[in-house]
C-alpha cells in the first residue's frame, strides 16, 4: 500500500472518530443542563469549559464549533478533511464509503446555508453522530480486510483512545470544590453521557454514580466499546496484525501500542488510586503520542 | 412536454429534426418518450441525474470560481443518438487518423522523412511547444506514442462529422461518459433497453490491455500506476475514477523515487517497482531534471529510467508536435504520406498564419473566421470573429502579425446542434464530439464518446471552463441488429418541430 494513501486511512478513521465524539460531548454538555433543574449558571459553565477543554476547542458559540469553516477544530472541517483525504484514496476505499461522506459533506454545508436555530443545533449534533455510525457500518460492510483497513481502523481507535483520555483525564478529579451537592452527580452522570456509557454502567451499577465506579468503568471496564482499555486493546490489536503483514518494520509499533494495552489489561482502579487517576492517563497520553510517532516513521515515511 | 415549440436554425443542422421539421428515424421513440412526459417530469430526471452525480463526486474544479472550487458537470438529459452505420464509417476514419498521427511521431522523432520530402514543413514542427528534442532518437516500447487519444469531432451544416482536432497527449473526459451512461440508464431505464445501445463496459479493461501492452517486465501482473497531479487538479475525479476501474494504483510525484535506475513507488512495505505510468501530467512536470526544474509534481530521474526501458510511460513524451493546431492541416497529408490511403474523416479548412497567402487572408477576413493559439487549449486564446468587437479583432490582428507561429484561423462553422433542456424546454445547442481511441496491441475506439454541449444560447464554444456541459451518446447498434426501435405514433411524414 502506498505510504501516502495509509496516511490518508489513518487520519481519515480519525477525523470521523473525532466527528462522533466532538459531537456528543458537545450535545451532552448542552443537553444535560438542560435536563437538571437545579443547576447553577456556574456548574453550568464550569460543566462547558471543562468540555471545550477536553476536547481542544476554543471558548466559542457551539454553532461556531459545528459550522465555522476558518476555526480549524470545528466539526464541519473535520468531515471536510476526512473528505479531502477520502478524496485522495478515493481508488481504495469503497465507492459506497465516498458516497456516504460525500453525502454527509454536502447535508452540513447545506444545513450551515439554510441557517440552523439555536433550538436546532442539537438535531445537527445528532445527525453528524447517526453519520458517523453510519460510516462505520458502511465502512464494515463494504471494505475488504486488507492493510488499508487496518490503518483506517487504527486510525479510529487511536483517536477514541485519544479523546476519551483527554475527556476523562480532564474530569477525573470531579466538579470544582465548594458547588451545590448536585454538582456531584452532575459532572459523573455528564461524563458517561459524552462517552455513550450512561446504560452500559447503570446495568453493572445500578445503584449509585460515583467517583470511583465511574473512573474504574470507564478506564478499565473490559466489555465496553467506549472504554480506554477496550480502546487500546482494539488498537494493538490492529497494530499487530499490521506488523504481521509487514514484518521487522512494524515490530515498534506493535510493541508500542501493546504496552499501553497493558497497561489497562492490567490495572485496575485501587491500583492507580481514584486521586491518582488523572496522572495516570496524561502519562497514558504520553506514551500514545509516542505510539503514533513510531507508526508514522515505520509505514508513512518511506 | 411539447415538441412543436422546438425552434430550428436554418444554419446549422440538427441532429433530430430534418430541416422541414420530421423527427429523423432513429429520434423516434426517444420524440415520442419526450412527448409523453410532462415539463415535471423531465425537470424531475434531471434533478434525479444531477443528486447521482453529485453524490457520486463526479466534478470537476474550476480555478476562476471563488464560490466554490468543486461543480458538478452540467448534465443534460436528452442522450445524442448515433446510427451504427454512421459510427462505422467514424470509427474507420478515427483509426486511420490515429494510426498515421502515431507513424508521423515515429518519424519526426526518427528518420524524419516527411520533413525531408518537404510534406510538412520541418519550421513548424521544431516550432511547436510540444515538440521535446529529448525524444530523438529513441523508440518508446512496442513503437506506441499515442496510447490515448480523444478526437474531437464537430458536425457541419450538411451534418458531416468533421476533425476540429486532435488530443493526443493526455486527453480527459472518458471518466464522463462511463459516469454519466451509469447515471442515464437509470433515469431512462425503460428508453435505453427500448434502443439497442452500444455498450461502453469495456473501456477500463482496454485501458488497462493497452498499458500493458508497452510493460517492460514480461510477469504476470505488471505494476501500473496513473501518475496525477493530486487532489486540487479539475481532473482528479478521472484519475482516480480510472485508476480505481482499471485496478492500478493512483500515484502522485511524491509517492514516486527513481532506485537503482527503475521507477518505484514509497509503499508501507518500501520501494516497489513501477512497470507502467499512465500519466496525467504535462510533459514539462515528468522530470525536473530533464523538463522544468521547478516541478514537484514529477519524480526526478524518471525521463532517464523511460529512455533506459525501465519504465513505460503512455502517452510518451513529445506527442503534443501531433497535435499542435499549426500541424493539424496536414494530418489529411500524413494519411495519405504514410499510409496510401485517402482521409476518411475530413478536416476544417485552416489558415496557416506563417504562411503569406494565408496570413494576408487573416487579416483580411478576421471578421468572419476563427482564431486559434496553436499551444492553446480548453476555449481559451480563442477569437470567434462573428462574435467579436473591432477592438478584439485589431488585437488579434497585431499579436498574429507579431507571432504568426502561434496562430491559425478556421473558417466559423456553425456546428451541429442537439435538442437540450433549458429552463423546461427543448432547445437546440450547439454539440461536438470527443470518442477515445486506445492504441494497444489493436486499435479501438470507444462506442460514442463525450458529447460536449455549449449551454449558453448560440454559443459555440462547448468546453466546460466555459460553461459547457455534457450529454450521453448512444451509438446504436448496426444494422440487422436491435438498432433504433420502430415507433408508430410519432410517424415519419408528421413534423413536430418549426420547420423553416
Amino acid at each position: 500500500m502506498l505510504s501516502r494513501v495509509a496516511d490518508a486511512l489513518f487520519w481519515m478513521g480519525r477525523y470521523l472518530e473525532r466527528v462522533e465524539h466532538v459531537a456528543r460531548v458537545l450535545d451532552v454538555t448542552r443537553s444535560v443542563l438542560v435536563d437538571i433543574d437545579e443547576v447553577d449558571p456556574e456548574t453550568a459553565k464550569s460543566q462547558l469549559r471543562g468540555a471545550l477543554t477536553a476536547l481542544s476547542l476554543p471558548d466559542a458559540p457551539t454553532e461556531k464549533l459545528i459550522f465555522d469553516q476558518n476555526e480549524p477544530t470545528s466539526l464541519v472541517c473535520a468531515i471536510s478533511r476526512a473528505r479531502e483525504n477520502a478524496r485522495q484514496v478515493r481508488e481504495v476505499i469503497s465507492e459506497e464509503m465516498w458516497a456516504h461522506l460525500n453525502q454527509a459533506y454536502w447535508s452540513i454545508q447545506e444545513a450551515h446555508s439554510r441557517g440552523v436555530h439555536e433550538s436546532q443545533l442539537s438535531q445537527t449534533l445528532g445527525g453528524l453522530i447517526a453519520a458517523s455510525f453510519l460510516w462505520d457500518g458502511v465502512a464494515d460492510g463494504t471494505t475488504a480486510r486488507d492493510t488499508g483497513w487496518l490503518f483506517l481502523k487504527i486510525g479510529k481507535f487511536v483517536e477514541r483512545l485519544d479523546g476519551s483520555c483527554r475527556l476523562v483525564s480532564v474530569r477525573a478529579d470531579g466538579p470544582p470544590k465548594g458547588g451545590p451537592p448536585s454538582s456531584e452527580s452532575v459532572h459523573w452522570v455528564a461524563l458517561l453521557r459524552s462517552l455513550c456509557a450512561m446504560e452500559a454502567y447503570k446495568k453493572l451499577h445500578p445503584q449509585r454514580v460515583d467517583k470511583k465506579h465511574v473512573l474504574d468503568f470507564l478506564i478499565f471496564d473490559e466489555a465496553y466499546p467506549r472504554s480506554l482499555r477496550y480502546a487500546a486493546v482494539a488498537a494493538a490489536d490492529f497494530a499487530q496484525k499490521c506488523a504481521e503483514i509487514h514484518g521487522p518494520r512494524g515490530k515498534a509499533v506493535e510493541r508500542a501500542f501493546g504496552k499501553i494495552a497493558s497497561h489497562l489489561e492490567y490495572a485496575d482502579i485501587d491500583e492507580v488510586d481514584a486521586t491518582g487517576a488523572a496522572e495516570f492517563l496524561r502519562e497514558l497520553l504520553g506514551e500514545l503520542g509516542e505510539a503514533s510517532a513510531l507508526l508514522q516513521r515505520a509505514y508513512f515515511l518511506q | 412536454m411539447k415538441l412543436d415549440d422546438y425552434e430550428l436554425d436554418p444554419k446549422s443542422y440538427d441532429e433530430m429534426f430534418t430541416a422541414s421539421g420530421l423527427v429523423r428515424p432513429e429520434y423516434r421513440a426517444l420524440a415520442q418518450r419526450l412527448v409523453e412526459m410532462t415539463q415535471s417530469e423531465v425537470e424531475q430526471r434531471q434533478r434525479q441525474a444531477d443528486l447521482l452525480l453529485r453524490n457520486q463526486g463526479v466534478t470537476f474544479t474550476v480555478y476562476s470560481d471563488n464560490a466554490g472550487i468543486e461543480k458538478v458537470f452540467p448534465f443534460d438529459p436528452i442522450p445524442r443518438l448515433i446510427t451504427g452505420e454512421e459510427w462505422a464509417e467514424v470509427e474507420r476514419g478515427l483509426i486511420q487518423r490515429v494510426q498515421a498521427l502515431n507513424l508521423f511521431l515515429k518519424d519526426v522523432y526518427g528518420e524524419q522523412r516527411i520533413l525531408n520530402d518537404g510534406v510538412v514543413d520541418a519550421g513548424l514542427v521544431y516550432g511547436a511547444s510540444g515538440f521535446r528534442r529529448e525524444m530523438i532518437g529513441m523508440l518508446p516500447p512496442q513503437s506506441v506514442y499515442t496510447h490515448i487519444v480523444g478526437t474531437d469531432l464537430i458536425r457541419d451544416e450538411q451534418g458531416r462529422f468533421l476533425v476540429l482536432e486532435d488530443n493526443v497527449r493526455s486527453p480527459s473526459g472518458a471518466s464522463y461518459v462511463l459516469e454519466c451512461r451509469a447515471v442515464l440508464k437509470r433515469v431512462f431505464r425503460v428508453l435505453f433497453d427500448q434502443y439497442g445501445v452500444q455498450p461502453l463496459d469495456a473501456y477500463a479493461d482496454w485501458l488497462r490491455e493497452t498499458l500493458l501492452h508497452v510493460s517492460p517486465r514480461v510477469s504476470d501482473s505488471p505494476t501500473i500506476v496513473l501518475l496525477s497531479p493530486g487532489m486540487y487538479n479539475s481532473a482528479y475525479f478521472e484519475h482516480s475514477f480510472l485508476a480505481r476501474r482499471m485496478g492500478a494504483t493512483l500515484v502522485e510525484g511524491r509517492d514516486l523515487v527513481v532506485k537503482d535506475g527503475a521507477v518505484c513507488m514509497r509503499t508501507t512495505n518500501g520501494l516497489c517497482r513501477v512497470d507502467v505510468i499512465y500519466r496525467r501530467i504535462d510533459d514539462d512536470y515528468l522530470d525536473p531534471v530533464v523538463f522544468r526544474p521547478d516541478s514537484i509534481l514529477g519524480c526526478a530521474g524518471l525521463f532517464a529510467a523511460y529512455r533506459s526501458g525501465a519504465v513505460a510511460l503512455a502517452n510518451a513524451p513529445g506527442t503534443g508536435v501531433a497535435d499542435d493546431k499549426a500541424i493539424y492541416p496536414f494530418v489529411p497529408d500524413m494519411i495519405r504520406y504514410y499510409l496510401g490511403e485517402e482521409p476518411i474523416l475530413e478536416n476544417v479548412r485552416t489558415y496557416i498564419a506563417t504562411r503569406d497567402d494565408d496570413r494576408k487572408y487573416i487579416l483580411e477576413n478576421i471578421g468572419s473566421l476563427c482564431i486559434k493559439q496553436t499551444d492553446a487549449s480548453g476555449g481559451y486564446g480563442m477569437l470567434i470573429g462573428t462574435q467579436s468587437t473591432a477592438e478584439q479583432r485589431d488585437e488579434f490582428r497585431r499579436r498574429i502579425e507579431a507571432r504568426p507561429r502561434s496562430y491559425i484561423a478556421q473558417p466559423v462553422i456553425n456546428l451541429g446542434r442537439h435538442p437540450t433542456v433549458i429552463d423546461g424546454k427543448l432547445e437546440g445547442r450547439c454539440v461536438d464530439l470527443r470518442p477515445y481511441v486506445l492504441f494497444g496491441d489493436k486499435v479501438r475506439v470507444i462506442p460514442g464518446g463525450l458529447t460536449r454541449v455549449a449551454l449558453r444560447k448560440g454559443s459555440l464554444v462547448v468546453n466546460s471552463s466555459q460553461g459547457g456541459g455534457y450529454k450521453d451518446t448512444w451509438v446504436l447498434a448496426g444494422a440487422g441488429d436491435k438498432g433504433a426501435p420502430t415507433s408508430d405514433k410519432a410517424s415519419a411524414d408528421k413534423p413536430l418541430a418549426n420547420g423553416v
